[in-house]
């Protein structure tokens, strides 16, 4: 066994995990080791890297799909005669913690690139919700109505307009409302440009898995992983869905539980769309190498990542409904990812009543490469005992305190 | 009538086609599934109109196939062809395979399946080695096979094995101008291991009739030398030749220039593994067997209830090891379905163990010559493409693996190694030689890619038309 000291361990290596190493590096008398556990179903390299920051705290991308899935499935339950049932809306401080870290990425995309020379490609491409019918239409509205400070973020586009714009769009759609400022990046490009920077400020990534961690009194003094003991001061729980098993290393519990989507990816096409989609069906967004991502189920399958051929062609009959000339392409590689849900949807973030040298920063469900931007600097806040500058209240683990929760709750019929 | 799971045989080449009448001889339905539009695989692959309008029917490879199809006649009421079917990848969850049917999707069970899936060619980088008309040798081959089209009119073929030299002999039958054979091989590897190749009197035999075949068309053989780089304009003009040293290192300053205009490379043969991973059946690693494999037991079972797997994706052994596997896959199944008891399965088994070792025991007799050495992994330059999808040169996987790269997946990440149209099929296998290599590891220890569904890229429009 090897020992090391640190003064603080981040344990995951997901983006949550580097981009706070990346943070802490900035104060170089500060030693930071970052442990890198290799888990099949890693959130960060299975995202489909949207900014949707309006558009996720509004529910469209993933919970639109899945909310549209339900309905279907209680109307088959009992013979029809069921409304659509839409996603609900997060809470104002959820946006604010979105908007802001969006807001972010502009700066973060060239320190990132000048620092550790990893450019994490950060596209201006707005989010469009595709408007298929008066449904659609009323649910978009709904939305439109209910943040009226952010009117200046979004637009509407009739159907000339929108076949103007978007001319491989479907010609039937009525129209779209766009969330001007939900833009995307390469997931797992901005995860490595966080660890190169984090390298190059002299962070250790270390590779093992963590089988233990060493409290004495109530304080954390150190991480035991397969083959490295770290002492430490202080721990910093990044491992995405696997982070109630770190947390229960220190008798911590913490209700996450994986949340699977499953995705599919064209082959290389010339560009077809000028900014990213959700509809009903699924959402889509071309990358920045032509390729086209089709996303995503919201399944209970614990940590299962394997691929369902049923619920794949769910999601290619909605992209290919949204961009009929998606037909005659090819879809080279799908795969799953697992979401670290949490009951209310909100990340939890922070320290824990009564343990010392123990820091959360998981639960980051849906947008983990949104948020990842603002949670490393609110940790980071944390480890100087600042405040940070979002309230940390409503995302500390004491939330639940005296709630049974387990994790994200998926509606079944 | 007993009832028992409905098996499936994936794969129509020699291994596919002998489970099939192994099984038909007991009564025994199967469906067989394979990619091309007739049974025979690659290495008997049949041109359009059928084996017998072939140029090379009299050859020996031919007489074997042709013998091994008339018998499969004898037992097609017992087998239902699925043709021009490719399996995509598993859906276990819901216990399906996904098969890609002329354009058609469809599911089938995966309950019960004989997994003959053959193997691909490895691919070589070297300089130059992207340029058009730079094929693999069983590319060039698969071509003069069927007859269609001539590869090229001034060819050479340069690597390590047998196929060399019936390429060469076939090339030749069909009008094309061998410029040369290099074979990277040492004679003196061969020299050691003589009296091994009496154990094989057939083979031997066939193996100097081709090296007569080459002597009287006074096509030149270079014994011990291997490929530099090739270069070219439009497509490849010319090749760089040297002799290796004994791990397999060009011997640059006696290198030499070969005018070409197309050149066959093969250097080795990887088992199609990609479905029995998927399917998470446990794997075993032996470099002189092509690399990763299942691990079977006696009967070619996995470690997974009712998969079976024969030939070359068992371990490269070549068709008349995989004639033999088939028969014990089939026998296997027979067993646990209780058609036969074990007994008599052994009693049929026990001359084909027998073959199957002394099969085995000439072809490792060429373990030392043919076995791949270190000095491939040279091969590239700095700035030789490695992966052709994306455009991945050397220095880059240099790059990654000096910022702490080890594996595979994290590779891929890294420089989009593998995340091409091809999904790694091409380079993989290659790049985790040259990571075992960088590492001073053995390459069994280097995770591999993760195959998904689909494993060939599939039209979104078959995925939406299933019902």
């Amino acid at each position: 066994m090897k020992n090391k000291s640190a003064d603080i361990i981040v344990i995951g290596g997901g983006v949550i995990g580097t981009s706070i190493a990346y943070e802490l590096s900035k104060n170089s008398d500060l030693s930071v080791i970052l442990v890198d556990t290799k888990k099949p179903g890693n959130a960060t390299q299975a995202s489909a890297g949207g900014l949707w920051a309006i558009g996720e705290s509004v529910g469209l991308g993933c919970g639109v799909i899945f909310f549209k899935t339900l309905s279907k499935r209680k109307q088959e339950a009992n013979g029809g005669g069921i409304e659509i049932e839409r996603p609900h809306q997060l809470p104002p401080f959820f946006f604010d913690f979105c908007l802001k870290s969006n807001e972010l990425f502009p700066n973060l995309w060239r320190e990132l690139k000048d620092i550790g020379g990893v450019d994490f490609k950060l596209e201006k491409t707005g989010l469009k919700f595709l408007m298929y019918d008066d449904d659609d239409m009323a649910y978009a509205q709904n939305i439109y109505q209910s943040i009226p400070h952010l009117k200046d973020q979004m637009a509407w586009m009739d159907q000339q307009q929108l076949i103007a714009d978007e001319p491989y769009a479907n010609k039937n759609a009525i129209g779209a409302l766009t969330f001007l400022k939900d833009d995307q990046v390469n997931p797992y490009l901005l995860m490595n440009a966080f660890r190169n920077a984090s390298r190059v400020q002299g962070v250790e990534v270390v590779h093992g898995e963590v089988i233990d961690i060493e409290v004495v009194g109530n304080k954390v003094v150190g991480v035991k992983t397969t083959d490295t003991y770290i002492s430490c001061d202080k721990v910093i729980n990044a491992a995405g869905a696997w982070a109630p098993e770190i947390g229960k290393m220190v008798g911590v519990k913490i209700p996450v539980t994986p949340v699977k989507g499953q995705i599919l990816l064209s082959e290389k096409m010339p560009k077809i769309m000028n900014s990213c989609f959700s509809t009903s069906d699924c959402y889509i967004a071309q990358k920045d190498n032509g390729e086209i991502l089709i996303g995503s189920t919201t399944e209970n399958k614990g940590f299962d990542t394997t691929n369902t051929f049923k619920e794949l062609q769910g999601l290619a009959r909605g992209a290919t409904k949204a961009f009929p000339i998606l037909k005659g392409m090819n879809c080279k590689r799908t795969w799953s990812g697992l979401r670290p849900g949490t009951p209310d949807e909100v990340p939890i973030l922070g320290k824990v009543e009564g343990l010392e040298g123990y820091i959360n920063a998981c639960g980051h469900f849906r947008t983990g490469i949104l948020t990842s931007a603002i949670t490393s600097r609110m940790i980071n806040d944390i480890i100087y005992d600042r405040p940070p500058e979002i309230d940390i209240t409503p995302f500390l683990l004491s939330r639940f305190k005296n709630q049974l929760v387990t994790g994200y709750e998926i509606e079944t019929v | 009538m007993k009832s028992h799971k409905e098996v499936t045989i994936i794969g129509a080449g020699p291994a596919g086609l002998s489970a099939a009448i192994q099984l038909s001889k007991y009564g025994v339905r199967s469906t067989i599934i394979d990619e091309n539009p007739k049974i025979g695989g690659a290495i008997y692959k049949q041109p359009e109109k059928g084996l017998n309008t072939s140029l090379y029917r009299n050859e020996k490879t031919y007489k074997k196939a042709i013998a091994l199809f008339e018998e499969f006649e004898k037992h097609k009421a017992n087998v239902r062809l699925e043709l021009e079917s490719e399996v995509l990848g598993d859906f276990s969850l819901t216990g399906e395979l996904g098969v890609l049917q002329r354009g058609k999707f469809r599911t089938i069970s995966n309950e019960a399946l004989i997994i003959c899936a053959g193997c691909y060619e490895r691919a070589q980088p070297f300089p130059g080695w992207t340029l058009p008309g730079i094929m693999s040798v069983g590319g060039i081959q698969l071509q003069v096979k069927c007859g269609s089209v001539k590869p090229g009119n001034k060819v050479a073929l340069i690597g390590t094995g047998p196929l060399l030299l019936v390429a060469a002999k076939q090339l030749h039958m069909g009008g094309v101008e061998v410029v040369a054979v290099v074979e990277s091989g040492k004679k003196k590897e061969i020299a050691k291991n003589a009296l091994n190749l009496l154990a094989n009197k057939k083979l031997l035999q066939e193996g100097i009739e081709y090296m007569r075949y080459l002597k009287k068309h006074k096509i030149p053989f270079y014994q011990g030398y291997g490929i530099v780089s090739a270069a070219g304009d439009e497509r490849v003009e010319e090749l760089t030749i040297a002799p290796y040293t004994d791990d397999w290192f060009p011997i640059k300053e006696k290198a030499f220039k070969i005018q070409v205009d197309c050149a066959g490379i093969g250097y080795g043969y990887i088992p199609r593994v990609q479905l029995t991973e998927m399917l998470t059946c446990e794997h075993t690693y032996e470099k002189s067997a092509g690399g990763v494999f299942p691990k079977l037991d006696k009967w070619q079972r996995t470690n997974i209830e009712s998969i079976y797997t024969a030939g070359d994706n068992s371990g490269i052994y070549g068709a008349d090891v995989a004639v033999l596997e088939g028969k014990l896959a089939a026998l296997g199944y027979l067993i646990d379905i209780k058609e036969i008891s074990e007994k008599e399965a052994e009693k049929i088994a026990s001359p084909i163990y027998k073959e199957i070792h002394r099969l085995k025991k000439f072809q490792h007799t060429f373990e030392d010559y043919s076995g791949l050495k270190k000095g491939l992994m040279a091969l590239p330059n700095a700035d030789t493409i490695i992966c052709r999808c994306e455009n991945v040169k050397r220095n880059e996987i240099d790059k990654a693996i000096s910022d702490g790269v080890k594996d595979l997946p994290s590779l891929k990440i890294n420089t989009r190694v593998g995340m091409g149209d091809c999904q790694g099929k091409i380079c993989g296998n290659f790049c985790k030689e040259y990571l075992a290599e960088k590492l001073d590891k053995l390459p069994e220890n280097i995770q591999g890619l993760k195959p998904r569904f689909p494993m060939a890229a599939i039209p979104f429009e078959s995925i939406i038309e299933n019902e």
